[in-house]
């Protein structure tokens, strides 16, 4: 199985909203997917289709090779899912809890399971509704790792959390994949968290998928350049479009190469500006990367 | 299969109301075995019942909560589930949810309800016909409560949805009403559509339940295995109306007596003739609610059912299209008629059956003979300020059901004992001395049951008022063979209220009916004295007016002259000289 999920020209309509709009996506088998756009961008309508709890309006999705609207018991045995919007059964222990999901999975692994517990410190004999926000996503992950699934799912996991319980949930994640080839599908709006743990990243914006590429391969492609050149603006030439937020501000010149490539960007740059002098080229966090692709697509909206 | 642990992750969640729910319902099944078969206190006997009534009400209001927090607690819509995301077979969820009903809110209050009927010594056969009646409303009374619990999230909506659908409901039905009854449709509706026969009524409902229950159990699963809310919602709105429809229109009756199947041609009753007593008619005006609404006066009179073949009695049931020709351009035509005749043990026709029905007996009846007033035709107060005093030929179609007496069985007069007729148990439960005879009070429990073809249905709601409509369906008379003389108890006394929250019915529910009675058989001056030497003679009797037959009777008047002389108050005008 090449990708866990596929999805093909996937279109979510809420009456005359469009929450999702001809979504093309390949998530690779193995892989740490992030799943970034900001608030309202479809991620969560995107998953909750995929996990066949809404209808598409049109188009499909494939899950563990399976189409998203046949999904059965089988396959979710295989798949694990941590939500921020998920109605949890608030009366139970912990203890009640894991006995419950673990009546379900008959490849339960107790042991892992106790690992889990230990590790995110959680108490077994309080109930779901008296444990912190941090604290029962931390009981939802426990449940949907124990069984060892093959693709794990989170929307938004860290939304709401303080930073202690994030870098703890972080860690945990990191530690399970770093033994296991899982394949990790996160939806999030926090990139700062998502950006050490994704090596796949794909950025939705209104409903639309704008980018989906490797993160090694986006922090290559997306450069910040600096230099300072004496040109006049009515002298100013045609921007590539690929050069992204240009800033022209006195003798400074900055901007977003989003197609950077070594040489031939700076020889572009050259040919362009034949006076530029003291170039810089500077790699970009996801965040930077996100920003910028953000700003572009509010831009071309308008 | 992961139906177990669905089920027992519910038992979990739900104990404490579950609790509560099957300590209700055994209290209840206590209170009802307790008043039958322990208190000796006769009022205590019939008023626990009622305060079982009340605890079922109560089990019934907590089964309406715990249904909703079942189903929601795995909700069927939204987005936000648990069980969603979880490898849960909609199947396994659906049995899982459908045990834990099907276990606690229908087999436990069956269990509990067989039990009663256990003890209080209704026969097996009887409890294999309650069984499927229990089940049927069991189940139809928690489908709808299901079918929105399972279109809900939470149950706050599934409070405000359900008090808006009833409240709704509601103002259908009153807007209804009112239509009709300002449209002037009143009687034309009534006498189309309404339902007299509570056979059919009953017949009526349990079609709409068992098609509520399919159509509704249907929506269920449809639900539980497609989660299409919308479909499911459009399904069942659709469901609805085509029940109304339904019940509108439901004229087969699939329940009735083999004892109310009878001849429509009987022998005999071809040259029966009913005819109005000219001397006694009357008219008074009828109440209004305010001085505002049209004054209405309803004319009435004793009917006289003459060739009636010996041994029978007639009893009128239905007066329809009443109306008076009184000249080649001028008739009137009845606004309605009372469709409930009352009649009185007093008319002379009853006491003849009694004769016939006890042959070589003195028939003593503290009671004078008296004839019993019928409502024949009702007119505006504007009409009858424009016709009074003028004749006319009176036409009216008049439906009778034809009764024979018959000896039922005996009693020896000692305290306790008992008498099972069929699905009734009659039991004697107080033997009084009082200085001019003798009062008998007696119980009677009835298993009323749906399915039971052989006894005539009773409705438990207007029992009471079909027993002062109807007092000569079941008569106990105190019988001295050797004297040969038959007393008949005294009529009720209704301004004597002392005694009157023990002669009604009460019902444990719709299948279970007891009822208590005190009969007063007083001495008369023209017969033996009723004392210690009669009564250590005599025995009680029942006798039973027996359906045979229906007959249908043209009354034409032709002296028919419309009253003159009007009264408020109808006693005071129908009272005889």
């Amino acid at each position: 199985m090449e990708n866990a999920i596929e999805i093909r020209n996937l279109t979510k309509r809420f009456g005359k909203n469009t929450a999702v709009a001809n979504l093309d996506l390949s998530i690779p088998t193995g892989s740490i997917f992030a799943f970034l756009g900001p608030n309202g961008a479809g991620k969560t309508t995107t998953i909750k289709t995929v996990m066949n709890i809404m209808t598409p309006t049109s188009g499909s999705a494939k899950i563990l090779d399976v189409d998203s609207q046949k999904l059965s018991p089988k396959e979710l045995m295989q798949i694990g899912y941590v939500s921020e919007n998920h109605d949890l059964p608030l009366w139970m222990t912990v203890k009640q809890f894991l006995a419950y999901c673990k009546t379900m999975y008959p490849q339960w692994d107790d042991q892992f399971c106790q690992r889990l517990l230990k590790q995110f410190d959680l108490p077994l004999n309080k109930k779901l509704r008296d444990l912190s926000r941090g604290m029962k996503m931390k009981a939802v992950l426990v449940s949907s790792l124990a069984y060892h699934p093959k693709l794990l799912i989170l929307d938004e996991p860290f939304s709401g959390l303080d930073p202690l319980v994030r870098q703890e949930f972080i860690d945990g994640i990191l530690e399970i994949t770093g033994n296991r080839e899982w394949t990790i599908f996160i939806s999030s709006h926090d990139i700062d968290e998502v950006e050490r743990l994704a090596d796949w990243v794909g950025i939705i914006d209104k409903g639309h998928f704008k980018v989906a590429e490797k993160a090694e391969s986006l922090h290559q492609r997306f450069k910040k350049i600096e230099f300072t050149s004496d040109i006049t603006p009515a002298a100013m030439p045609t921007i590539p479009a690929e050069w992204l937020s240009f800033q022209h501000k006195g003798r400074a010149v900055c901007f977003i190469d989003s197609a950077y490539e070594e040489p031939a960007s700076k020889k572009k740059i050259c040919e362009l500006f034949p006076e530029a002098s003291n170039i810089t080229v500077s790699t970009l966090s996801l965040k930077e990367i996100f920003l910028t692709l953000s700003k572009q697509f509010k831009m071309m909206n308008l | 299969m992961l139906v177990l642990p669905h089920i027992k992750k519910d038992l979990f969640k739900l104990k404490w109301l579950l609790l509560g729910y099957t300590f209700l319902v055994i209290v209840a099944a206590a209170m009802n075995i307790g008043s039958l078969r322990m208190s000796e206190n006769l009022v205590l006997r019939l008023q626990l019942p009622m305060l079982g009534y009340m605890i079922s009400f109560l089990a019934g209001l907590v089964s309406i909560v715990m249904i909703p927090l079942l189903i929601q607690e795995d909700a069927l819509v939204g987005t936000t589930a648990f069980w969603f995301t979880r490898p849960i077979a909609r199947r396994d969820l659906l049995i899982a949810k459908m045990t834990f009903l099907v276990l606690f809110i229908v087999l436990l209050p069956l269990v509990a309800e067989l039990l009663v009927m256990t003890i209080n010594h209704i026969p097996a056969h009887y409890l294999w016909l309650a069984a499927p009646e229990i089940i049927i409303k069991n189940i139809g009374a928690i489908v709808p409560v299901l079918i929105l619990a399972a279109l809900t999230v939470r149950f706050s909506h599934f409070a405000m949805i359900g008090i808006g659908i009833v409240a709704g409901v509601g103002v259908l039905s009153i807007l209804f009403t009112l239509l009709i009854s300002f449209g002037g449709l009143t009687s034309i509706v009534y006498n189309a559509w309404a339902v007299r026969d509570y056979s059919l009524q009953l017949s009526k409902e349990l079609v709409s339940s068992l098609l509520m229950i399919t159509g509704g159990l249907t929506l269920v699963v449809h639900q539980y295995l497609t989660r299409k809310t919308a479909r499911t919602i459009s399904w069942a709105v659709a469901g609805f109306i085509v029940l109304q429809v339904m019940q509108f229109f439901w004229r087969i009756d699939l329940l009735e007596s083999t004892t109310t199947k009878i001849s429509t041609a009987l022998p005999g009753t071809q040259t029966m003739k009913s005819s109005l007593d000219m001397d006694h008619i009357a008219i008074s005006d009828n109440y209004r609610l305010s001085n505002k609404d049209p004054l209405t006066k309803t004319i009435r009179s004793p009917l006289t059912e003459a060739g009636t073949p010996s041994g029978m009695v007639a009893v009128l049931t239905e007066l329809t299209a009443p109306y008076i020709i009184l000249s080649d351009s001028e008739t009137l035509i009845s606004l309605s008629v009372s469709p409930n005749y009352s009649h009185t043990l007093a008319e002379e026709k009853f006491m003849t059956a009694f004769s016939k029905a006890l042959p070589g007996m003195n028939l003593i009846a503290p009671f004078e003979s008296a004839p019993s007033f019928k409502d024949i035709f009702t007119i505006k107060g504007t009409e009858w300020d424009k016709y009074k005093g003028r004749q006319g030929t009176y036409l009216a179609n008049a439906k009778y059901d034809i009764y024979e007496f018959k000896k039922s069985f005996s009693l020896p007069l000692t305290r306790g004992t008992s008498e099972a007729r069929g699905a009734e148990l009659i039991e004697i439960f107080d033997i009084v001395e009082t200085p001019n005879g003798v009062s008998i009070i007696l119980t009677e429990k009835k298993a009323n049951l749906l399915f039971d073809r052989d006894t005539k249905k009773e409705n438990p709601a207007t029992s009471a008022l079909d027993q002062y409509n109807q007092p000569f369906m079941k008569n106990y008379v105190l019988i001295n063979p050797q004297l040969e003389e038959v007393y008949l108890p005294a009529l009720p006394d209704e301004n004597n209220i002392a005694f009157e929250p023990i002669q009604r019915s009460l019902s444990l529910n719709s299948r279970t009916i007891i009822a208590a009675k005190r009969l007063d058989f007083n001495s008369t001056q023209n017969s033996s004295k009723i004392d210690k030497a009669w009564l250590s003679g005599a025995s009680l009797v029942r006798v039973d007016a027996v359906l045979i037959g229906k007959k249908k009777l043209l009354i034409r008047q032709e002296d028919f002259k419309i009253p003159e002389k009007s009264t408020v108050n109808l006693e005071a005008d129908t009272k005889l000289d």
